[in-house]
Parts: structure tokens; sequence; C-alpha cells
């Protein structure tokens, strides 16, 4: 089947098996190597990437059901060939050391900024919940997504 | 191998006419989150695989008719803060902010936690504590209603046919004053599969203090969760402020004794059971007037 979608605001379209993974579709048919294979079953968030604005784990999401929607993977963040806040944050604060979750963690944090620009620490665990880091211990993480929260930004009032 | 062919139905006539078309290598895909687990597992894929997430006319809570309406297609993110359930069900929004991940609940749906039928499947508890029923539909186009515990075998997993999809749930919902409340145990605090779960429905009578009727359902303990009556029945009559959180807690306890007295997770459950009631009392506000 022809799958024609959204991707980091690029229209694609591929031919795809009916049960083929996003996770695949996004790496081998469209060489966006950024999005990680980890467990491969829901459990690590390597794979996290943003559907219509949701975060999802592509290793479980099938391909056919992102059908004319708007998929945004890691590569998607950067803008003019420079990094966005978190990516830049997430370097200055050690927040990445194998690097492995990185791109998980970054999307599941962008979705959570996109939905609450102040969230408390708690409420940046609970995002990051189904991101697993075996390097950082997590704190450096937290401490990176707290930091671009507090940042005043273009079309947000600062508190 | 032919390819596997995809259909999408996007209202209830062209699910039916999906439905008639099912074979025993046929498959209906939901939120995916427990398909794709089995899919990668291996065996042969799918003659024609139906892709539910279409159906948008069942992704809603509604209220009608004193009783509340949940469409089988509605995801946990979407249950975990429904106003409708926070009023009315919310041992329901508390079991689906309790499923996975935020990546999970963002795509697992409601139809798909009871349809895989896991004995320790969240929100089937939940839905067991408020008596729901499910509307089933087959490939003639029939719909049956029928009580949430009629939808799983006796020796676990699920009794749907392969021709039948749930629509949605339905349960009484205007009680002007129920407290309810899920909690669970699992290995780590997110992201974990229910080792225990439990959800507690307590309908107040009108002077606001007296338990008028009580409700436990507890997963994990049988192949689906069940209702344990001899645990809550001693709580009605009683007034919400002076029913004893202990002696409840012992009730759940005899209860793990009786189910499992073989099994080697007892001594475990046993344990785990007392701090499961104490979390369930606080999160169904027992205890408080
Ligand atoms: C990492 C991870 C963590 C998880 N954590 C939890 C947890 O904490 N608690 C919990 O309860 N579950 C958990 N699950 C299991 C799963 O997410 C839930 O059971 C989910 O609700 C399934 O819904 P779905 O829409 O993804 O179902 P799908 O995977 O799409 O479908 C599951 C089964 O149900 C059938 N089906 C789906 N919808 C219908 C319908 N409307 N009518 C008839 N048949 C249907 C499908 O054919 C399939 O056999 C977890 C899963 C993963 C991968």
């Amino acid at each position: 089947m022809r799958l024609t979608t959204t991707v980091n605001g690029t229209e694609v379209s591929v031919e795809i098996a009916a049960d083929a993974r996003l996770l695949d579709v996004l790496r081998e048919s469209l060489g966006l190597l950024g999005t990680k294979e980890g467990c491969a079953a829901g459990e690590c968030g390597a794979c996290t990437v943003l559907v219509d604005g949701l975060a999802v784990n592509a290793c479980l999401v099938p391909a056919a059901q992102v059908q004319g929607r708007g998929i945004r993977t890691v590569e998607g963040l950067a803008r003019h060939g420079a990094h966005d806040a978190l990516q830049r944050r997430f370097v200055a604060s050690g927040a990445i050391q194998c690097g492995f979750c990185t791109p998980g963690m970054l999307m599941s944090a962008t979705a959570l900024l996109e939905r609450n620009a102040t969230p408390t620490r708690a409420q940046i665990a609970e995002a990051i919940a189904g991101n697993l880091c075996r390097c950082t211990g997590y704190e450096a993480i937290i401490d990176a997504i707290e930091a671009v929260a507090a940042q005043p930004r273009p079309g947000h009032a600062a508190d | 191998m032919p390819p596997t062919e995809l259909l999408a139905p996007r209202d209830q006539r062209e699910l039916v006419a999906a439905l008639a078309r099912t074979t025993d290598a046929s498959r209906l895909v939901a939120g995916a989150t427990d398909w794709m687990l089995g899919r990668r597992a291996g065996g042969n894929p799918p003659d024609l695989l139906i892709d539910l997430s279409h159906l948008h006319g069942f992704r809603a809570v509604g209220c009608a008719d004193r009783r509340i309406r949940v469409g089988a297609l509605s995801t946990c993110s979407q249950l975990q803060c429904d106003p409708v359930l926070a009023t009315h069900a919310r041992c329901l929004a508390q079991a689906a902010a309790r499923v996975g991940s935020v990546q999970i609940r963002n795509v697992a749906t409601i139809g798909g936690n009871v349809a895989n039928a896991s004995p320790c499947a969240d929100l089937v508890t939940a839905l067991v504590a408020l008596e729901a029923t499910a509307t089933v539909i087959d490939g003639a186009g029939r719909a049956t209603e029928r009580p949430i515990a009629q939808l799983f075998a006796s020796a676990g997993g699920s009794a749907l046919r392969r021709d039948e999809a749930i629509l949605e749930f339905a349960f009484a919902g205007a009680h002007p004053d129920r407290r309810s409340g899920f909690a669970k145990l699992g290995v780590r605090s997110s992201v974990a599969v229910a080792r225990l779960n439990a959800a507690l429905v307590v309908d107040l009578d009108p002077d606001g203090a007296t338990i008028a009727a009580a409700r436990l359902a507890i997963g994990s303990l049988a192949p689906a969760a069940f209702l344990a009556g001899e645990v809550a029945a001693p709580l009605v009559g009683t007034r919400i402020d002076a029913a004893c959180p202990e002696e409840f807690a012992h009730r759940c306890l005899r209860l793990v004794d009786e189910r499992i007295p073989e099994r080697s997770s007892r001594a475990y459950k046993r344990l785990a059971i007392r701090g499961l009631a104490a979390d369930l009392w606080s999160a169904a506000g027992a205890g408080t007037p």
C-alpha cells in the first residue's frame, strides 16, 4: 500500500506493507536514523516520535495508521542547521552521555513543553517515564528540560 | 504468502462489512500496543487487518439516560483527564493514568485493553468494579450488549469471536454521591504491568455518609478481574468516615489466601495486598466525610 504523510514538514510518499512499523519506515525507507530501535517493545522510548504532536513509540505504531498525519522526528528539531533550545541545553547540561536515549528524550520533552510550557519537576519526570537512560541518572535530563521551560520564549509571556 | 490486506473502516457500516470478510487468519488492531508485540513474536502475517483507529464515532465519553458511555477507541490519555469520568467514575480515569507511559497511553485504547484480556489489564479491573457492559457488533451487523465478565473465557483470554468488535462500554453513572478509586502494584512505579490491581466503587445514601453500595474488583489474582463481594459487602450500612481500613485490608488478605493458596506468588501478594488496600482506600476517598 502507498503511505502518504508529512515528516518534519515535508510530504513523503512510500510503498509499505500493511503491517509495517512506523520505526522501520522512518529508518529504512526514509533514512531517518536519528530515531533509535532499543527494546522494540514500547518499554525504553528510544524510538519516540511525535504524531500530530503526541509522543508515541514508533516501534509499536503501524505505519498505515499515520496516513495523512504529521510526524516529527529528532531530525525535525533543528532550525536552519542550528540545534533548538532543548538540544543545546541537553549538550550544555551533560544530559547526554552515550546518546542512545537522547533522540527519544528530546521528543518526549518537546511534546511536554508544547502542551505545558511551565511543567513541574514531577511533571517532567512523568513525561519521560517511558524513556530509559542507563547513563545519566535522569537528574541532568530533568534539569535541562526545566531550564528550557524557564527560558522566555517568543509568543510566551514570561511568568 | 499473499500480502496482508488492510481495511480501515470509518463508521459502523464499513466496520460490519469488514468484519463480514474475516477468516481465522484475520486480525483487528486499535492502538496496536499489544497487537504489535504479538505480531513481532512471530507467526504468519494476517490475511486481513482491520484497523479500528479511524472509527472516530467511538472515541468519546458521554452521559445519557443516567448511563455513562465510553467509546471503545477512547485512548488512555483521553480517559485520564476526562471531566465526566473525573466526576462519576474516578477509578476508570485513575486506571487509565496508570497504564504504561505517556507514549503508550497516547495510543492504547480501552477496547484493546479489554479485548486483549490480560489478567492484569488495568482498565478491565475498573470496568468490572463499575459493573460495565460492552456493546459488541458482529459481521452480520448484530449488536449485543453484554456484561463485561462475558467477554472473557473462563480459562483466560478473550471470549470474542473473530468477527466481533467492541463498540463501546456503558455503566450507571448518575449516582449523586459516588466515591471510587483505583490502585496498582508493579515492579516499579510507572511503565509496569500490575502484579496486583484493584478498583473500589462506593455509593453513599442521600445522607451523604452511609454506604449504600460497595463493589471491589481485583485483577491479577485470576484469569480475569473479578468482583470480590465478600470484601466489599461488609462496608454496606457503615458510615464512610467510620469504616475500618484495617478490617478492609484484612478481608483483602483473606481473599488472596482463598484464591491462590498454591501459587508461588502468594507470599508476596499477601504482603502486597495490604499496601494496595491502603492505597485504594485513599484513592477512593474512603474514610473521609
Ligand atoms: C510498554 C507497555 C506497557 C504497558 N503497560 C500497561 C499497563 O500498565 N496496564 C495495562 O493494563 N496494559 C498495559 N499495556 C498493554 C496495552 O497497552 C493495553 O492493553 C492497551 O490498552 C491495549 O490497547 P490497544 O488499543 O493498543 O490494543 P491493540 O494492541 O490494538 O489490540 C489488542 C487486542 O485487542 C483486539 N482489539 C482491539 N480493539 C478491539 C475492539 N474494539 N474490539 C475487538 N477487539 C479489539 C485486537 O485485535 C488485539 O487482539 C502495556 C503495553 C506496553 C507495550
